[in-house]
């Protein structure tokens, strides 16, 4: 048969998951976006790592006194509380937009969907990396010293970046067929802020009867233990931290299967 | 040997009011938005097969569904019905698809050729020729928005005749880019068929069309209109007008 050895169009694809052309195209978008980020140079991380130094500076002199009492080293406190939700938020921000910014690019080579936005929180998640050496010099620097508990910290970092890979794939597709879902997403940020313990004292904060549902924030219980581990030398709570696993990783599969069930009718959408 | 066979190939769109409702509209009207409200049949029961070393221009108006087939054959849409068969994936080039202009021409080149498939070592190993081919030697380092577009188009073409897929779409490529340049091209795309790549070119131009490709299919409203040699799809184009 002349014809043997044709495939139907569906079951051929160049970029097998995680193959080496996957991985390849995954690194040459995040190069390139990095480099056109802010923190593609010396200056433009300065400026990314004033905005939570400043804010550090700031929740001392107003919080330190007062909900934040009872920390010991609230300035390393709230700066890792800052640059663990800033994260957060800008790495969600950034994949939300993701699809719908390299909609060219889609439009006209058949790349998996999935790139734009693990490419966009792996930009966010280099600067993150910048920011924990900083956290680290303020540790430091502040008498915090360090306890064998910081070799737990990347799999935190791992814990955090599949919880906002997930959250932004879900969020990518949204914006794809919703024009208003940023504002949307903007909305829950602001809840999400007040209940996470960017800045203040949890156990003077929150009832303990009502540390149940807490408990329930994955971000939340990240953001505790990276404190736990860096700051306070203590391993972190591992009840929450499975939880927090099993969270993420749910999460993250179902947007994934979700982004890959909806890639045809994104393409046609774009 | 046979590298492309279409069979039957249909594409509709649904299309809707507005793209994107906001969030309290896609509640409301979810069945509407996700059914459409108007089908659009971009592409009608189109059957061809292509083989080895064939050059197939798509000749047609604008909106006759040249680029929706080229990007169904490139993987980019799901065929509403009907079958394409390939052998190994296609790469589908448009005008500098991917190019940034904050970018330089070196970024840009290994941006591009991720895109296409091609791994960092291959791209290495060819980037003095695509730089040699697109005639920009003095311009590696240089941000891409200080080229012209025509040097632009070039360094799309240098970069995307690197990939190893062997079907090549080709979007329009001419429609930017100098007579020498347009040379260029015809050879490097009479080598690329020699070798026994299949390449599918879409234009309005029959110059083109006849100057480039051995076989041509014309489309009319999304349906074929004709399919056979390049000179007789021509004239076939030229009666249609």
């Amino acid at each position: 048969m002349e014809d043997e050895g044709l495939k139907d169009r569906t079951e051929v694809r160049k970029f097998d998951f995680l193959s080496g052309l996957y991985l390849n195209l995954i690194r040459e978008i995040t190069i390139s976006r990095f480099k056109l980020s802010e923190q593609g140079s010396l200056m433009g991380f300065a400026w990314t790592l004033a905005y939570p130094l400043l804010s550090t500076a700031l929740f001392y002199v107003l919080f330190a006194g007062n909900i934040g009492s009872g920390i010991s080293h609230f300035g390393a406190y709230a700066f890792s509380g800052i640059i663990t939700w800033n994260l957060f938020s800008n790495a969600t921000n950034r994949g939300l937009g993701s699809i719908v910014f390299m909609r060219d690019i889609l439009r006209n080579a058949n790349i998996p969907y999935e790139v734009p936005p693990i490419s966009e929180v792996l930009v966010r998640f280099i600067a993150f990396i910048l920011e924990i050496f900083a956290l680290m010099g303020i540790m430091a620097a502040t008498g915090t010293g360090f306890g064998v508990e910081i070799i737990a910290l990347p799999a935190l970092l791992v814990l955090e970046f599949l919880l906002i890979l997930g959250i932004s794939m879900l969020l990518a597709v949204l914006n794809v067929f919703i024009s208003d879902i940023n504002h949307i997403w903007s909305l829950v940020l602001t809840m999400v802020f007040f209940t996470t313990p960017v800045f203040y004292n949890v156990e003077k904060i929150i009832p303990k009867d009502k540390m149940w549902l807490y408990a329930l924030n994955p971000l939340a219980n990240i953001m505790v233990a990276i404190r736990d581990v860096t700051i306070f030398h203590r391993w972190p709570d591992m009840p929450a931290m499975a939880y927090t696993l099993v969270f993420c990783t749910v999460f993250l599969v179902a947007s994934f299967k979700l982004l890959k069930a909806t890639e045809s009718m994104m393409s046609e959408e774009l | 040997m046979k590298s492309l066979t279409i069979r039957g190939l249909t594409k509709k769109f649904y299309l809707r009011e507005s793209k994107r409702a906001s969030f309290f509209k896609s509640l409301v009207a979810m069945p509407e938005l996700l059914r459409g409200t108007r089908e659009l049949t971009a592409i009608k029961d189109l059957s061809f097969d292509l083989n080895e070393g064939d050059v197939l221009g798509i000749l047609g108006l604008n909106g006759s569904g040249k680029s929706t087939l080229l990007r169904l054959v490139g993987g980019i849409y799901r065929p509403t019905s009907g079958s394409i068969r390939i052998r190994h994936d296609t790469s589908l080039m448009h005008l500098n698809i991917g190019f940034n202009p904050d970018l330089t021409v070196a970024e840009n080149v290994f941006l591009h050729g991720a895109l296409l498939g091609l791994g960092k070592d291959r791209l290495e190993g060819s980037f003095e020729d695509i730089i040699s081919f697109a005639g920009l030697e003095a311009y590696v380092d240089v941000k891409l928005k200080a080229l012209s577009s025509g040097m632009m188009t070039r360094l799309g073409f240098a970069t995307t005749i690197q990939a190893d897929s062997p079907i090549l779409l080709l979007d329009e490529i001419f429609s930017v880019g100098d007579e020498r340049f347009v040379r260029k091209c015809r050879k490097a795309m009479e080598e690329l068929a020699d070798g026994g790549r299949t390449l599918l070119l879409s234009s309005h131009s029959r110059e083109i069309v006849s100057s480039f490709c051995n076989k041509a299919l014309v489309m009319d409203s999304g349906s074929q209109s004709f399919f056979g040699s390049a000179d007789e799809g021509c004239e076939h184009y030229v009666n249609m007008l």
